[in-house]
């Protein structure tokens, strides 16, 4: 209390400088006065009064520094002084001034959009339920496109009969997922409006891709492996981006039958806001389609 | 420069205490009457440099010990007259009282003898 005191009230003596260099002066005057009186009366001649009065008093100018030191907050104002003086300073040589202003925005701009990568590729976790519990079956970084695969690679890409067979005589995982090497853009339209076709990305999943994920639906549900099986009605599950940015949120969504390339399919629900699919893409899926729905060509 | 600092604070601490009470006793005065009193007390501390009085003097208003106002000196002279506050009197009480007891250990300290411990 007394320390914030001491300081509001140096803060606001900043303010007033001129005035309390005035007081001390004065102050000062006044004391040598009255001790150079005492002099006097104690016998001494008044230019000797006055001389022992001040060398008494000590050294004046050293007290006045210290008092401005106790008054103002000497930090702030040196701090201020040093600002001013460096301003002036680059004021006077604008060539080396825009050469630094440049060379700082750069690096810091550098920085900060590297950094900005690198927490969103590898500090954030994903959005899945464990993530440090999740493996991608395979040896290469080459993954999950139609490019990556090749005799030399092995594991690259998988047939379905391989996955199937990994799936049900694998132990040691709780869940095996698979999912369609590369995309699909799909012409999707709804169902009973007389719109032109649009062009989606979507991708086909096995029907326990995302209980593996460990993510649950953000509306309506997601797909489960009795919609992965070669009789069962197509269901499909958007992304929470198309949902909200084409169709506005739209709750009638869930139910209503969308074509996708001429194959009617029934979406049951909405992905949740962070999930944009099992890989880094610059598009990533607005449908995700059972593996079993899937075109044999 | 630091132990040069410590030493100051502690003979600014004493100083402090010393300006509380001659305002307690003595009831308002100005800086010059000050300096004298505890000149008169205490001799040695401000034999030399009555100035270094002033910032000290600066430092305590500022903690609302002490307020301080224009008046005219005994003999006729402008003098600022420090007074002490309710706050400041509360200040010196607290003070005193740790004073007191950091000297009562002091010398019991300094009282003990070597066959007092065996």
């Amino acid at each position: 209390m007394k320390k914030l005191r001491r300081f509001v009230s140096r803060l606001t003596s900043w303010a007033r400088t001129d005035r309390d260099e005035d007081r001390l002066r004065a102050e000062i005057e006044g004391h040598i006065a009255l001790q150079a009186d005492d002099n006097i009366r104690a016998g001494l001649s008044p230019e000797e009064a006055r001389r022992q009065a001040l060398l008494k008093f000590g050294a004046v100018e050293a007290i006045k520094e210290d008092y401005r030191d106790q008054r103002g907050l000497p930090f702030l104002e040196a701090l201020l002084h040093d600002t001013r003086y460096a301003l002036r300073r680059l004021r006077k040589s604008p060539a080396f001034t825009v050469t630094v202003i440049f060379t700082l925005a750069l690096g810091i701009g550098a920085t900060t959009s590297i950094f900005t990568l690198v927490q969103a590729v590898l500090m954030k976790s994903l959005p899945v339920a464990n993530p440090d519990e999740l493996y991608r079956v395979g040896k290469d970084a080459r993954c999950c496109y139609w490019g990556g695969y090749s005799q030399e690679n092995e594991f690259s890409i998988f047939s379905y009969d391989l996955y199937e067979q990994f799936r049900d005589h694998t132990q040691g995982f709780m869940e095996l997922a698979a999912f369609q090497a590369g995309g699909t853009l799909f012409g999707v339209r709804r169902s009973g409006i007389a719109e032109a076709a649009q062009g989606y990305p979507g991708e086909f999943v096995s029907g326990n891709y995302f209980t593996m994920f460990g993510i649950s639906a953000y509306a309506g549900r997601l797909l489960t492996a009795k919609d992965d099986q070669a009789n069962s009605p197509p269901v499909a599950v958007m992304s929470y981006r198309l949902w909200q940015q084409r169709y506005g949120s739209d709750t009638s969504i869930i139910g209503a039958v969308f074509s996708l390339d001429n194959k009617p399919y029934t979406v049951v629900g909405i992905t949740p806001p962070g999930f944009y699919g099992d890989k880094l893409r610059a598009i990533p899926p607005d449908f995700f389609l059972p593996l079993a729905t899937a075109p044999l060509t | 420069m630091d132990e040069k600092k410590e030493k100051k604070d502690v003979l600014q601490g004493t100083l402090a205490l010393m300006v509380l009470k001659t305002l307690d006793v003595l009831g308002p005065m100005h800086g010059y009457r000050i300096a004298r009193r505890i000149e008169q007390i205490s001799g040695a501390l401000l034999a030399v440099n009555q100035g270094t009085l002033y910032p000290l003097l600066l430092k305590l208003e500022q903690e609302g010990s002490i307020t301080s106002e224009w008046g005219a000196s005994e003999n006729n002279r402008k003098a600022r007259f420090y007074r002490l506050t309710r706050q400041g009197r509360k200040q010196l009480q607290a003070e005193k009282r740790e004073w007191d007891e950091t000297t009562a250990i002091i010398a019991r300290f300094f009282a003990v003898r070597a066959e007092d411990l065996k």
